[in-house]
């Protein structure tokens, strides 16, 4: 039953990786640039939600707030650095400085949290469910669940609201929205906090799931989410989400072959591998211009 | 008559060239005016500079009685003036009729929160726009299509759409750029009869063209820009029995050198 415990993990952290993914291309639609940054917002959500627990009790609601304004502030912080002032200037310049504030977010967590790894409140106590031979924890149920409203709310807000449609109109082409009226770097501003939103909610989940937070736990979670979008060609959010989950699947079937600690490595031979045949990624029709 | 939009010495420069360059051109309320001139005049960087797309390099735009030269877009659709684009801007991926609500937003005041709690207004506002929407559709003729994706509709119709998008703006002036390019006689008469009736509505018109027929037959004053500069302005007939059009259009009776030069200065 290993390899269905393996399954288990990976559809659990896939849908993790999914739902940054989600986040991430959801602000690549909409803001039209990558961003490097988006692995530390995960971490400020975590860090968010850690500290709501030390000073509220273990309250997932709380919690669940927290990490959700933790990363909203994070998108606050970088759509004023770097996107601001620069979304009309060459792309590049807007990407070294998503860089710079990865960096510098990483730098002051590291100053003001501390280096060691912290332990995270255990919710659950380690509860779970027997099906059969198959154990699911708590925490694992939490995950999926937290996963699904998100992922199913973002695309109620898109396609139900007005503000989703507007959001949905300055991803499809900014100058025609701007031209019926639409306040585009209003809307730029928006959806980089809806998409950080996303990526502190996984930030969260990434520490109740593990069991602990600390300051560079953002880095390989943010190119991971990276290289989903990738996959995904990366403006579409549904092939985004199905590129986090593949990478999730991957990891946890690829370490029952190799040891755990190839498990980084797998995740991203596998973007090399797919950048290489698919670089056009799943989601994109060929030869469709985005 | 009362001006509607005015241009004082407007210029707009990409480096060394001057797309739009000095131009001074009225446009009274209620009027039809056409802006006409060969490929690659200015026509469209002149539409470009009025709607807040790019800020003008010099010169001013007044729109109202108010200078918007410094305007965003977005603050000058809200004024009230829409415009339609020579190279189709849809929202390829929404449907038609959400391509046309999306011109209502402009108008309505549901907040966010409205929308996540279905609130009264929210609803009413939501009817509002479809109906309005469907309204406009069926205003200018394709509201079969209401459900379909914009990004599959025929050409012809996404030219329309377009209109009807802008029109639910609800404008005082609408700025058309080429908007029976790759259209068919019989839809380009529809077009004609479209416009004049918005028209005499009330709506003012600004419409860049190539079809000389279609710009002699519907306005009433045309502009001319050739290499960014206004080279003649008046009634259709004035336009065309001027000479420097004639030349703008025809060329001049010169030797091939000569129109070399002329092309090397220019440029």
């Amino acid at each position: 039953m290993y390899i269905l415990e393996q399954i288990l993990n990976g559809v659990c952290q896939g849908s993790i990786y999914a739902l940054m993914a989600i986040g991430y291309a959801f602000i690549y639609g909409i803001v039209g640039l990558v961003t490097f940054s988006y692995g530390e917002v995960a971490m400020v959500g975590a860090f968010a939600a850690y500290y709501a627990f030390i000073l509220f009790g273990n309250n997932l609601l709380i919690g669940c707030i927290a990490g959700i304004a933790g990363g909203v502030v994070a998108g606050m912080l970088i759509y004023k650095f770097c996107y601001e002032r620069f979304l009309l200037a060459p792309k590049h310049i807007a990407i070294i400085c998503t860089v710079a504030i990865s960096q510098l977010f990483k730098s002051l967590a590291q100053i003001y949290f501390g280096t060691e790894v912290k332990p995270m409140a255990s919710l659950f106590g380690g509860k779970y469910i027997q099906l059969g031979d198959l154990r699911v924890t708590y925490v694992q149920i939490l995950v999926l669940v937290m996963v699904i409203i998100m992922a199913s709310g973002l695309s109620l807000f898109t396609k139900k609201t007005q503000v989703g449609m507007q959001l949905r109109a300055v991803a499809q082409d900014k100058k025609a929205a701007a031209l019926v009226g639409i306040h585009v770097n209003r809307m730029a501003l928006l959806g980089n906090c809806i998409g950080c939103a996303l990526g502190g909610t996984a930030g969260l989940l990434l520490a109740v799931y593990y069991g602990n937070v600390y300051a560079t736990m953002g880095q390989a979670v943010g190119f991971k989410a990276f290289s989903a979008v990738v996959l995904g060609g990366l403006s579409n959010v549904g092939a985004a989400a199905v590129g986090g989950m593949l990478i999730g699947l991957l990891e946890n079937i690829g370490i029952m072959f190799f040891s755990a600690n190839y498990r980084d490595t797998i995740a991203f031979v596998f973007m090399v591998v797919v950048l290489i045949f698919m670089p056009q990624g799943i989601g994109t029709k060929k030869g469709y211009r985005q | 008559m009362k001006t509607i939009l005015e241009c004082k010495n407007l210029c707009k420069s990409f480096g060394g060239l001057k797309a739009v360059d000095q131009v001074n051109f009225k446009v009274n309320e209620g009027e039809i005016v056409g802006i006409i001139g060969p490929n690659g005049a200015g026509k469209t960087t002149f539409f470009n500079v009025c709607t807040g797309v790019y800020a003008p390099t010099s010169g001013e735009v007044w729109f109202e009685g108010k200078n918007i030269s410094t305007c965003e877009p977005d603050q000058i659709a809200g004024l009230g003036m829409a415009r339609t684009f020579q190279n189709i801007k849809l929202f390829r991926d929404m449907s038609t009729l959400e391509n046309v609500k999306l011109g209502f937003h402009i108008q309505l005041k549901t907040t966010l929160i409205d929308s996540i709690f279905h609130t009264k207004r929210y609803r009413r506002e939501e009817t509002f726009a479809a109906e309005k929407g469907m309204e406009m559709l069926r205003r200018v003729g394709i509201e079969e299509y209401a459900q379909m994706n914009a990004g599959n509709l025929p050409y012809g119709i996404q030219r329309k759409l377009e209109i009807a998008r802008a029109l639910a703006l609800g404008p005082k002036i609408l700025l058309l750029d080429e908007p029976a390019a790759g259209m068919n006689p019989s839809e380009t008469m529809e077009l004609l009869q479209l416009i004049r009736d918005l028209n005499s509505e009330g709506l003012t018109i600004v419409v860049i063209e190539h079809d000389m027929k279609f710009v002699m037959s519907l306005c009433q004053k045309v502009l001319v820009i050739n290499f960014g500069q206004k080279i003649c302005e008046g009634t259709p007939e004035q336009v065309t029995s001027n000479e420097e059009v004639k030349k703008a259009y025809l060329g001049e009776r010169k030797t091939e050198k000569a129109r070399v030069r002329k092309v090397a200065e220019h440029a």
